[in-house]
Formats: C-alpha cells, sequence, structure tokens
C-alpha cells in the first residue's frame, strides 16, 4: 500500500485499535514513498478521531486506551524504521512535562493525557509517577518546556503539587502549568497558581494550546528590551 | 425475626437485620418515626430509617464520611490507622463524637483486600496506603490464573477490617448506623494489575480476567460474611469501574456485574442492608441495580443517563435512597459557607420525600481540615 492509502490506513488502524493491521502497513516502511511526519500524521489524525468517539461516548476508556497503544506501536516503528525523531515545527515552544505529583501512583489518567497530546503535535516529556518537585524542575531545565502538566488523583498530593507550581513559577516564570485529576476543578487549579486546568483527556488539547497561545502572544505582545 | 428478638437485638445496642424484620413492620415503624419527626427530634437510626423507606424524617440524615481524616483528632498516622483497628476505632468513634451525623462508613482504604491477596503495599506516614506499582502481584495475562484462593482466617488486613467493625458497632450502639465496605473484584484486581494494563485486559481476555474476578469473589463473600457477623445493619460494595472513569456499561455487566450480584446477596442473605459507592463520572445506575438491586447509592457525580440532579431524583428517588454529593473540591477548597449553601441546594432537590442522606461524593479529603466536615453536618441541621 501506497501514498494516501497508506495514510488512510494508517488512520484507520489507529481509529479501530488495530495493531496487527498496524504491523503489517509499516512492514518495511522507510520514508520514501510518505514521509515520516505525513505518516505521523496520520497516526495522529486516527487519534483525533478516537478522541472525538471517546468525547461522545460512543468508546470508553479501555478501547481508548488500546488506540493509544496501536498510535504508540506506530510512533516507535517510524522512528526505528525512518529515523524520524519528532514532528518539527515549534518543537520549542511545543514541549511538555508531565507527570504525577509526589504522593500519588496513579497514573492512567496522566498516561492518557500524555499520549493525546503527542497526538496533537506536542513533544512530551513523561516524568512519571510519584515524581519529586526537582525531578520536574529538572525536567524543565533540561527541556527548556513551555508547559508542565501536573496530575493527581487523590487530595493528598495537592500541597506538593502547590509546591512544584511554586517553584516553577520561581524558577521558570513563561512555563504555562497545566493541572488534572479527581480532586481539583478549576478554582483549586487557579488557587494552586496554575494556568490552565483539563477536566479531561478530551479537553486537554484544547486547554494546553490556549496556553501555549498565550505564550505566543505574551512574547509578541512583550516589548523588545533596548541594546546597551 | 419475630418482635421478641427485635427488642432483643436492640437492648443489646445493635440494631436489628432489617430485611430480616417484616416489610410491614419496618414500613410503620419508618411513618412512625416521620410523623414523630415533625414535633420531636429522632435518634439517627429512627432519622435513617425513615429516610431510607422514603419517608421524611425530622430533618435529612447526614455523614461526612470521615474515614482516614478522623486520624487527625486522635493524632494517628495513615499507617496506624490503616494498620490497627483498635487506633482506628477510636479514630472513627472520635470522628463521629467531635463531628456527629448519623451514618459512619467504615473504610479503612482500598488496599485492603489486595494485600491480603499478596500485593506488596506501601503504607506512607502522610498519605493513604497503596499498591506497590512497581511489583504488581499479576505481572502478565497468565497470573490472574495463578490467583489462589486465600484462607480468610489468616488474612490479615481484612480480619482488622472485620475487628473495625466489631469494634464500632459496639462502642456506638443505637447513636448511628454504622456499616461495613467492600471493594468490588474488579477494584481489587486493579489493585494488584494496575488500572491501565487491567483496562485493556477487559477487553483483550475477559475470560481471563473473569476468572480472577471468581477467585478473589470467592473470599470476598466469606469477608462480606464476617462483617455482617459484627453487626452492621449494611455493607457498602464499591463497584468504582461501573462508570465512564471505568469500563463500557456492556463490558462492567459482562465481567464484574455477576460478581457483584453474588457480593450483593450475601449481603441480603444475612439480613443487611446493601449499598453502592461509585465517585465515578457518568456512573451507571440502571447496570448496578439490576446486578446488585442496592438499598442505597452513594454517587458524587450524575449517572450517564441524567442530566441533573432534579432528573436524577425523578428517576431513581423512589427506588433507592441516594446518599450525596459535595464535590471533593469543594471540600478541599470552598469556604464552609459555600459548603453550606451547595448542601441547602442538594437539600433542596433531593429531599423530598425521604430516600436521601447528605453526604460527601467520596470520603472526607483525609489531610485537609474538618472544617468542611462541621459544616457538611451543620447545614442538614439548618436547612432540613
Amino acid at each position: 500500500m501506497k501514498g494516501k492509502d497508506l495514510l488512510l490506513a494508517l488512520e484507520e488502524a489507529v481509529f479501530n485499535r488495530d495493531s496487527a493491521s498496524l504491523e503489517s502497513l509499516l512492514a518495511g516502511f522507510d520514508g520514501s514513498d510518505v514521509g515520516p511526519s505525513e505518516a505521523i500524521r496520520a497516526l495522529a489524525k486516527g487519534m483525533d478521531r478516537v478522541r472525538g468517539r471517546l468525547r461522545d461516548r460512543e468508546i470508553s476508556i479501555p478501547e481508548f486506551l488500546l488506540s493509544i497503544d496501536v498510535f504508540r506501536q506506530g510512533l516507535r516503528r517510524i522512528a526505528r524504521d525512518a529515523c524520524e525523531e519528532e514532528p518539527g515545527e515549534d518543537r520549542e515552544t511545543r514541549t511538555v512535562v508531565i507527570g504525577v505529583v509526589e504522593g500519588d501512583t496513579h497514573d492512567m489518567g496522566k498516561n492518557i493525557v500524555a499520549a493525546v497530546l503527542e497526538a496533537s503535535g506536542y513533544r512530551v516529556v513523561d516524568v512519571g509517577r510519584d515524581v519529586p518537585r526537582d525531578v520536574f524542575l529538572s525536567a524543565l531545565k533540561e527541556t527548556k518546556a513551555s508547559i508542565l502538566a501536573l496530575s493527581t488523583m487523590m487530595s493528598t498530593p495537592l500541597e506538593n503539587m502547590r509546591e512544584v507550581i511554586q517553584w516553577t513559577r520561581r524558577l521558570y516564570p513563561d512555563v504555562k502549568i497545566l493541572v488534572g485529576g479527581a480532586p481539583l476543578d478549576e478554582r483549586i487549579a487557579a488557587a494552586l497558581g496554575a494556568d490552565g486546568y483539563a477536566e479531561s483527556a478530551v479537553t486537554a488539547p484544547e486547554e494546553a494550546s490556549r496556553l501555549v497561545g498565550k505564550t505566543r502572544r505574551a512574547a509578541k505582545a512583550a516589548p523588545v528590551p533596548k541594546a546597551g | 425475626m419475630n418482635l421478641f428478638q427485635i427488642v432483643q437485638a436492640l437492648r443489646q445496642g445493635k440494631i436489628p437485620p432489617v430485611r430480616e424484620i417484616p416489610e410491614p413492620l419496618v414500613d410503620a415503624v419508618a411513618a412512625a418515626a416521620s410523623l414523630r419527626g415533625r414535633w420531636t427530634p429522632l435518634s439517627s437510626v429512627e432519622r435513617v430509617l425513615a429516610a431510607f423507606r422514603h419517608k421524611e424524617p425530622d430533618r435529612v440524615p447526614v455523614t461526612p464520611v470521615l474515614c482516614s481524616g478522623a486520624r487527625q483528632i486522635t493524632g494517628i498516622s495513615f499507617p496506624e490507622f490503616a494498620l490497627d483497628a483498635e487506633k482506628a476505632a477510636e479514630a472513627y468513634v472520635a470522628g463521629f463524637d467531635l463531628v456527629g451525623g448519623d451514618v459512619l462508613v467504615l473504610l479503612l482504604d482500598l488496599s485492603v483486600e489486595a494485600a491480603d491477596f499478596g500485593q506488596k503495599i506501601l503504607y506512607p506516614e502522610n498519605s493513604t496506603p497503596r499498591p506497590d506499582h512497581s511489583d504488581p502481584c499479576v505481572k502478565t495475562v497468565e497470573d490472574y490464573g495463578r490467583i489462589r484462593p486465600i484462607d480468610f482466617s489468616q488474612a490479615r488486613r481484612m480480619q482488622e477490617f472485620v475487628k473495625l467493625c466489631r469494634l464500632v458497632v459496639k462502642r456506638v450502639g443505637l447513636r448511628g448506623l454504622v456499616t461495613g465496605f467492600v471493594f468490588g473484584p474488579l477494584g481489587v484486581l486493579s489493585m494488584m494489575r494496575g488500572a491501565e494494563a487491567l483496562f485493556k485486559d477487559c477487553v483483550l481476555y475477559p475470560a481471563e480476567v473473569r476468572k480472577a474476578c471468581e477467585t478473589i469473589t470467592g473470599v470476598l463473600l466469606e469477608f462480606v460474611q464476617a462483617q455482617a457477623e459484627t453487626g452492621v445493619p449494611a455493607i457498602v460494595i464499591d463497584t468504582l469501574y461501573a462508570s465512564r472513569n471505568g469500563l463500557s456499561k456492556e463490558l462492567w455487566e459482562a465481567i464484574e456485574g455477576p460478581f457483584a450480584r453474588e457480593i450483593s446477596r450475601k449481603i441480603k442473605e444475612n439480613g443487611l442492608l446493601v449499598g453502592v459507592h461509585n465517585c465515578g463520572h457518568d456512573l451507571y445506575f440502571d447496570a448496578q441495580i439490576r446486578s446488585m438491586e442496592p438499598e442505597v447509592i452513594s454517587f458524587a457525580h450524575l449517572p450517564d443517563d441524567c442530566v441533573s440532579e432534579r432528573e436524577l431524583k425523578e428517576k431513581y428517588g423512589d427506588s433507592v435512597t441516594l446518599i450525596g454529593s459535595i464535590p471533593t473540591p469543594l471540600l478541599v477548597q470552598g469556604t464552609p459557607r459555600e459548603v453550606m449553601e451547595a448542601c441547602a441546594r442538594q437539600i433542596e432537590v433531593f429531599a423530598k420525600g425521604g430516600g436521601y442522606v447528605l453526604a460527601p461524593g467520596c470520603e472526607y479529603p483525609p489531610n485537609i481540615p474538618l472544617t468542611n466536615a462541621f459544616a457538611l453536618v451543620r447545614a442538614a441541621e439548618k436547612y432540613s
């Protein structure tokens, strides 16, 4: 299969969570017919359609997770066979550091959000679960990320989340902070000092875009410092 | 159960198993309580009984669902609360005496059953116990078949929970209604496998997951039986994954539904009331009712087939008693006045005709001050 047919088939494989089909489609893939970026965009399109089905309650979390697996399988395969690293555009402003704050190991929601952000074109650096403050801060320093996404499903680690936010504000004031999880709502997110709140994986990419948009607008609006 | 036995149970300070009392008699007592409640304050047991029989009591019954949050009162750590029934009982009773309420929901944490099945659990000083996800008990799909029934007499944490039930029932007596608690088999499995892997397995390997649920349920039935023998008048089954946060409705009914039904039957065989707790989004009231036929459902969010609280009350308010649903974020961040205002709104929607207990949608957040627990109890007194 080649060209547009291949792209469509890749999209369908993710949409139908068909791991075997994806594997056969990408067997021998070398990026010469369809470029790696195009192939990745097709996979992402499949994820976006699946996210729409989740939003419309046509599927539930387990099916969504299986589509994520196929999507990631495709990314790995393309990276391996076509030496593609990541989609290139706006990389620096589109890196997200994501993790579950210290004191909590529930990471399914975080994993889902990481995948949908990845499918939406962000470079996602997942630092895991039960993550101490300093690990987040190091990741922000190393990756020059523009968004920090924090998650918890419990109320007990909220103080840890507040602490990570405060330190991020202090050390990396340009980084936008997105939070999500069961004990949170918009108001708590704001009280903790976050810039945004994602109610679910369905809304996370839009909320992240809003924050990145904010960064860009702020950068454009900022006065250019005069030399000397 | 005849009148003599009922009186005998009451004289021992125990609530008799409601299902064993002839229904007309229960209704007559509830109606009498409802009538008397127009003029004089009722006891907690009368109040809850009236509400459960869909009669309006003197005021809305309330529970702050103060579980490990109560350890703040007696100054014990999370591990002490989780592992020492005596200390947990002391905290529960202290919470009940200090904050008040009509119902005590006994819950240590969600790792109790999984721990006894061999899952390694971490016990942090300042947070709820949790499974060590780096070392799950069920590492592969094949491991589902390797789960074996355990000797319940040696199940240390479940035995400790049974002891907690016994101690609190004895100490609270007829001052409040004390409920037991059991995590559904899928919940227990999620502690042993990790939720993400379990969810995918439910789609890809349903037979293997069902087999594991069957083994676990066998032990949970013993757990429920032991709780029933302590004198708790009701046991709550937590079926978290019967919601949009978990499986699809069809998949839940196919996998956990039959086992939830078995657990519910065991509770009912003992004459006890069945409660269901589910703090997921868009929970499946209809499927859970089909499966467990509960008297009570505790919820945090609207069911998938209702768009408003009013619709929930209209659709399900006559068939089950609703418990809830002050949101956790409000308890964490809201002022006592805001919590009371939210309570007033819920009382206005749900209280008419009985069948309602004011409560948080989930356990009272264990690390926040108890101020909003007081606000919740005060709201029930003020706005009913």
